[in-house]
């Protein structure tokens, strides 16, 4: 039923990006309606000057309207079938690309469109909505024309900063075209394929300096100050389990005391070259649904992930970032590229668990999540706590707080017009806040016994 | 506690210049207009203007930010009425205090109007449109009540609210549609809105020229000459002045608030009418209009030309030539006045009235200007005579309303009592009875009928309801008191557009002439009497010294109703109360001018020469008057006058003899002993009187008519000051000179093409370089350009493009520009033969079209002349 309700509110909406004129318009329309009709009322006796004047007055009025309205309407219609012609006859060149770029603190993707011919109407606009993802519709928006050298231009050529809420990648699946008068009473629209993806980048931010040493070697050039276990010598010795390589029992000491033990091969190295960076997606609370952990905690943990990543590379190590789920391997200029991609298109995931997703030989850097299963974590973090650096990221904390003083703000001063205010509330009324407190406060306790864990607050 | 914005400064500004300024001066005008009507406002337009734009202004920046409307309105709203409170209850000084609770109400208002109006521009993109249809829609009823009906007038009025309401949804819409990143902004709205004003003017421009013909129309029954009522108070006057500072009754006379007048003295009169004794002067009304039209709207009573069977004369007295006469007496025969009539002769000294005003007791007739005696020349700017067709009845003292004066009652009987045979009321013809009894159909003035039969219940015949009113007028009410006053300031009722009539006859019984002779009239045609209203001056006799003559100031101008009585005509009835606290002011009667002296001669044509040594006038004669005989020359004769003696007057007063030139039409009088005994034999033609006349004619005056030419010419100056601007034509030529801008525009790189081929083409020195820059010039505008490539290179990838042999012409100029060796003469043979063909060859591969086309881009002509040049 819902769905039912869903995907019909889905259709008349798409039907109304297809409706020739605006809200605008029928509003003016309306108002137009009221106002004439008190005017009616207001005709006054007949055989008056004023009636007299009245009614000239208002055919003038009604008739300079119609005439602009057509002029209007006709420049409208002018760049459509010129545009419908064209695109039948010759077709239409419509081009976007997406550059990436470096900048990166607002999750606002710069579009650039290359649409020839189009015969714009006559100090009108052409707009553009773009359909991605299949069902997703963007805003109707206006092309940022680049400086053109020509009086009368057929190509439109600019961009547009379309800003995203979610760091992910997006498929642009078609691209509706309206033609717009210079009132915006007409719109016109009409539909071309279009066909490209990209993804949304996760912003950098400064964050607490993070504990945590390369250790795994690749290469043997880097000197590490802390010493790791490694398999090698015979130091250590330990009880016979029976799935123990017997040829590693020494049976001096079985000799002396009737005590079964083995070797274990452990000797410590002192050359380690790269950092691992396991980053666990993975969700052990049941999130199916739910928005807010779906798009503004995800945001935040990729921005963090993508933080932490870039604070460990600007130290001055290798790492090497290890995703929890299949990313498509798309040639990307550079490795930071890469893993930013992967950063982007992750999403959470109940298939790898931690406990198997991590190799604690290697796993320089762990990052968890509120939604993280606290029994693992302890598991890990208890056999590997002093050589893992832990990172922890509270999801519930990337909302500021509430204050009394927000209280008095929200009273004057209207929220950005972004999802955040929403999704707040959401939130505090969503069943899964609760579990998520305990999980997090939960895996905060555990974490503050290691020295090298941090948890990671959104201003830390 | 950070506050985001919800618009960048740049859309804050965009906002504030491009909808907030014109706004702001569309108020400032909307505000002087009502402070026009309104005395509660005192005329402050500006600073309520200020007070308005303030609002606006400071919620269009505080609203850039991301405010709540509602709280943040609220309080301010809250602040401003709890001043107000506090102000109203301010003890000290209530009445100052009082006064500055209603200027600080008018702030409030006015604050928070434009307060309103600055969030709705700032943030709700549907506001906008309410406004305009709001403003649009009240200024059509604004418009629509205006009392200067003329197309300008309308225009001028609606034009700029239509262009205004339109204007602010495109603006609103291109500011709001405005990119943030977008860097061109403000040449891309200069771009715009010039190209939507163009797109306006010329809509408009065709939407007018369909509704010409109805705004004409409207102009040509409704607009008929009506006054400047652009005067700032609702008062009125009854005499209006002309240019030349000259005083005359207004064409129609307005129901106002106050009335102005003053006490000038307007003119003098010697009225030839006595009471059968021969000796006791009977003074007569002086009528200058009758109103026969009344305008409910305006609440204006009008002169109506078309009136049927006009009996109104009025000649201009200053075209007539001196002691030529003008006479209608088309006029007699429309009185349909056989019973109680005799012809009676006045003489008019003008002082203050206007030189073209002719004023007589009804009905005027016959106009025949005099020549003021030497003597009284600074008193008396001009004099005529006038003959009129006089009721007996009409005496002034039959006239005046009695107010109580028993004997001036008794001696009115005497009037009445004749008037009484008249038993039924009739005119000449339907047409003219339907004319003079129409009444509005309305409900106040069933207010007035209802009144009038219920005073004239008792009345039997027309004369008996005409006195019911009059005393109507006259009587008491419960306290003894009279029920009505008469009042210069009447006030007007509480609501602008309510019935004054019925406001002064019903509530406030308070008025001038013009109310009671309206609310006559009214009463009159409610009963079905044909009845008007008459306006001129009343008659007041002062002086016993000189019987027959009369007076008149300015405070006497007057209206008063009059009805119309088969066989008798039209008789006055004045049914104004005396006004009680001024008593009219004991103006000393001066000496009356000495009679004209015995005119001889009186010769009347063009002036054919004038000698100023000798003070001579030759003049070629078509009229002339001698010893009261009047003779037409045809042809015309020449006669020699000595005008050394001689006062020259025009209309506007004594001119030196300098004044007058050639051409001019001119009438000379003479009242020279010595033509007394020149007489003219019974067939003396005229040239044998000018032939008995001494050479030169000695001239006493001259008058100086203008002609009709100059007149014409001065009408149409004056009609010039008058019309206003003619904002079609300025439109026109405006969208005329700017499409004559476009096309220049688009035409200037092939002009300047034209000019840079043909110098190329003729340059006989430095050929090469007027070649190379014209080459180079085709190729850019062809889109061409060289951009960064250098000159060899660039000439080696036209030579591949196009085959041609630039490089080789490109080495030639190039060695020439920078070596001092001279050209070799296959050097000279290139640059000769580079040129022609190269153009004919780029040309040949281009096609028409794309060269066309390429040639209208200015940009890339601009791109030719402002590349770096390397130095």
């Amino acid at each position: 039923m819902r769905k039912r309700f869903r995907n019909s509110r889905f259709f008349l909406k798409r039907i109304g990006f297809y409706i020739p004129f605006t809200w605008y318009f029928i509003l003016f329309c309306l108002a137009s309606f009221a106002g004439y009709e008190w005017l009616q009322s207001q005709a006054g006796a007949p055989d008056s000057a004023y009636k007299d004047i009245f009614a000239l007055l208002l055919r003038f009025a009604i008739l300079f309207g119609i005439a602009i309205f057509s002029f209007a309407l006709v420049t409208v219609m002018i760049s459509f079938l010129f545009f419908s012609w064209k695109k039948r006859k010759t077709g239409i060149d419509f081009r976007i690309t997406t550059p990436s770029r470096e900048d990166s603190t607002q999750p606002k993707q710069t579009v650039s469109f290359y649409i020839h011919p189009v015969l714009k109407p006559l100090l009108g606009f052409v707009k553009v909505r773009l359909k991605y993802d299949s069902v997703h519709f963007s805003e109707k928006f206006l092309i940022v024309k680049r400086a053109d050298k020509k009086v009368f231009s057929t190509t439109i050529n600019g961009i547009y900063n379309w800003q995203l809420p979610e760091i992910k990648e997006y498929r642009i699946d078609k691209a509706i075209i309206y033609f717009e008068d210079f009132f915006q009473f007409f719109s016109i629209a009409l539909t071309i394929n279009a066909s490209n993806s990209f993804h949304t980048q996760p912003a950098t931010r400064t964050s607490k300096a993070i504990k945590a040493f390369p250790r795994k070697t690749e290469e043997t050039s880097t000197r590490i100050e802390e010493l790791k276990k490694v398999e090698g010598e015979l130091i250590n010795y330990k009880n016979f389990e029976s799935n123990d390589d017997v040829r590693r029992i020494v049976w001096k000491i079985y000799a002396k005391n009737k005590e079964l033990v083995v070797r274990i091969p452990e000797i410590l190295d002192p050359y380690a070259s790269h950092m691992y960076l396991y980053p666990s997606f993975f969700t052990s609370l049941n999130i199916q649904g739910n928005e807010v952990v779906e798009i503004p905690f995800l945001n935040h943990y990729k921005t963090v992930i993508w933080s932490v990543y870039k604070q460990l590379v600007q130290k001055g190590y290798e790492v090497k970032y290890i995703p929890d789920q299949d990313v498509s391997q798309t040639q990307m200029e550079s490795a930071e590229e890469q893993v930013k991609y992967s950063i982007s298109v992750s999403r959470w995931q109940t298939d790898l668990e931690l406990r198997d997703y991590v190799k604690t030989r290697d796993a320089s850097v762990i990052v968890i999540s509120s939604l993280s299963n606290v029994e693992q974590v302890q598991e890990l973090i208890e056999a590997h706590g002093n050589e893992i650096s832990f990172i922890f990221i509270p999801l519930t904390e990337s909302f500021n707080r509430q204050h009394l003083g927000d209280w008095f703000q929200w009273l004057f001063v209207q929220q950005e017009k972004e999802k955040t205010a929403v999704y707040k509330t959401n939130w505090s009324l969503s069943l899964l806040r609760l579990k998520v407190a305990r999980n997090e406060k939960q895996l905060k306790q555990l974490l503050e016994q290691y020295d090298r864990s941090t948890v990671l607050k959104k201003n830390g | 506690m950070g506050l985001g914005k919800v618009h960048s400064w740049k859309k804050v500004l965009a906002q504030l210049v491009l909808l907030a300024v014109p706004t702001a001066l569309f108020f400032f005008y909307m505000l002087w207009d009502v402070n026009r009507f309104y005395n509660i406002l005192e005329n402050n337009w500006i600073r309520q203007g200020i007070y308005f734009s303030s609002g606006l202004g400071a919620a269009i920046i505080f609203y850039a930010f991301r405010f709540r409307f509602i709280s943040t309105a609220t309080i301010v709203f809250a602040i401003c009425y709890f001043t107000y409170k506090f102000l109203g209850g301010l003890t000290i000084g209530e009445f100052d205090a009082f006064y500055f609770s209603i200027q600080f109400l008018i702030f409030t208002i006015l604050f928070c109007l434009g307060w309103l109006s600055g969030f709705g521009f700032s943030r709700s993109r549907y506001f906008t449109i309410g406004w305009s249809v709001l403003l649009l829609v009240t200024q059509i009823v604004i418009v629509s009540k205006t009392t200067d009906i003329k197309v300008e007038t309308l225009i001028n009025a609606f034009v700029p609210v239509l262009a205004y309401a339109f204007y602010i949804i495109y603006t609103s819409e291109l500011i709001r549609n405005m990119n943030e990143d977008e860097k061109h902004f403000a040449w891309f709205i200069i771009k715009r809105l010039s190209g939507f004003g163009v797109i306006v003017l010329i809509l408009f421009l065709i939407v007018f020229n369909i509704l010409k013909n109805d705004f004409k129309a409207v102009e040509k029954e409704w607009g008929n000459s009506q006054a400047d009522y652009n005067k700032g108070k609702d008062s009125e006057s009854m005499t209006q002045k002309d240019k030349n500072g000259g005083v005359s009754n207004k064409d129609q006379t307005k129901l106002a608030g106050s009335l102005s007048k003053d006490k000038q003295l307007i003119f003098v009169a010697h009225l030839d009418n006595y009471f059968p004794d021969g000796k006791t002067p009977n003074p007569l009304y002086f009528t200058s209009c009758y109103y026969t039209k009344f305008d409910t709207l305006t609440q204006t009573f009008e002169i109506d030309s078309l009136m049927p069977y006009n009996d109104l004369f009025s000649p201009d007295p200053s075209r007539i030539p001196l002691y030529f006469s003008k006479i209608d007496s088309s006029v007699i025969k429309n009185t349909f006045a056989t019973k109680n009539r005799q012809v009676v002769t006045a003489d008019i000294y003008k002082v203050a009235l206007s030189a073209t005003n002719y004023l007589a007791p009804s009905t005027g007739f016959f106009c025949q200007p005099l020549s003021v005696p030497k003597e009284y020349k600074s008193q008396y700017k001009s004099v005529y005579r006038a003959k009129m067709w006089v009721s007996d009845l009409n005496s002034a003292y039959f006239i005046y309303n009695p107010a109580g004066n028993k004997q001036l009652e008794a001696f009115q009987e005497l009037r009445f009592e004749k008037l009484r045979e008249v038993k039924k009321i009739s005119g000449p013809d339907e047409r003219f009875m339907k004319y003079y009894t129409f009444m509005p159909k309305d409900e106040e003035y069933k207010k007035i009928s209802v009144l009038a039969k219920q005073i004239t219940a008792n009345a039997p015949t027309m004369i008996d309801k005409m006195l019911a009113i009059r005393d109507y007028f006259l009587s008491k009410d419960e306290f003894g008191q009279p029920l009505f006053k008469y009042s210069d300031n009447p006030g007007i009722p509480g609501m602008p557009s309510a019935n004054k009539l019925t406001y002064f006859l019903l509530e406030n019984r308070k008025g001038y002439c013009a109310y009671y002779a309206g609310a006559t009239l009214f009463m009159l045609r409610s009963l079905g009497i044909p009845s008007r209203v008459a306006a001129g001056y009343l008659t007041v006799d002062r002086s016993s010294k000189n019987p027959g003559w009369y007076w008149f100031y300015a405070d006497q101008a007057h209206a008063w109703t009059q009805v119309y009585f088969q066989d008798y005509g039209w008789m006055d009835f004045d049914t104004t109360v005396p006004d009680a606290n001024t008593q009219q002011s004991p103006q000393p009667d001066g000496t009356p001018p000495l009679n004209p002296p015995q005119t001889y001669l009186v010769a009347d044509g063009e002036v054919v020469s004038v000698d100023l040594a000798k003070k001579q006038i030759s003049m070629k004669i078509t009229k002339l008057l001698y010893h009261d005989k009047d003779y037409t020359t045809a042809p015309a004769k020449d006669l020699l006058t000595d005008v050394s003696m001689a006062s020259i007057t025009a209309d506007t007063g004594t001119v030196q003899l300098s004044a007058i030139k050639q051409g001019m039409h001119i009438t000379a009088v003479s009242y020279a002993e010595a033509l007394k005994t020149i007489l003219a034999e019974k067939n003396d033609s005229v040239a044998a009187i000018i032939e008995k006349l001494p050479k030169p004619v000695p001239v006493d005056e001259i008058k100086i008519l203008v002609k009709e030419e100059i007149q014409a010419l001065k009408k149409k100056e004056k009609e010039m000051m008058q019309v206003p601007t003619d904002w079609f034509r300025i439109i026109k030529i405006f969208l005329v000179i700017l499409a004559a801008f476009i096309v220049f525009v688009f035409l200037s790189p092939w002009l300047i093409w034209i000019f840079i081929n043909a110098k190329a083409k003729r340059a006989k020195t430095d050929a090469a370089y007027y070649r190379y820059r014209a080459a180079m010039y085709y190729l850019n505008q062809l889109g061409l350009t060289k951009s960064e490539l250098g000159p060899q290179q660039f000439a080696m990838l036209m030579d591949q493009q196009y085959s041609t042999h630039f490089n080789a012409f490109n080495n030639v100029y190039q060695k020439l520009k920078y070596s001092t060796v001279s050209l070799t003469a296959s050097e000279q043979k290139t640059v000769q033969e580079f040129y022609p063909a190269f153009i004919k060859q780029i040309a040949k591969q281009t096609p028409v079209k794309t060269r066309f086309s390429r040639f209208l881009n200015i940009y890339n002509t601009i791109h030719y002349f402002t590349q770096p040049k390397i130095s």
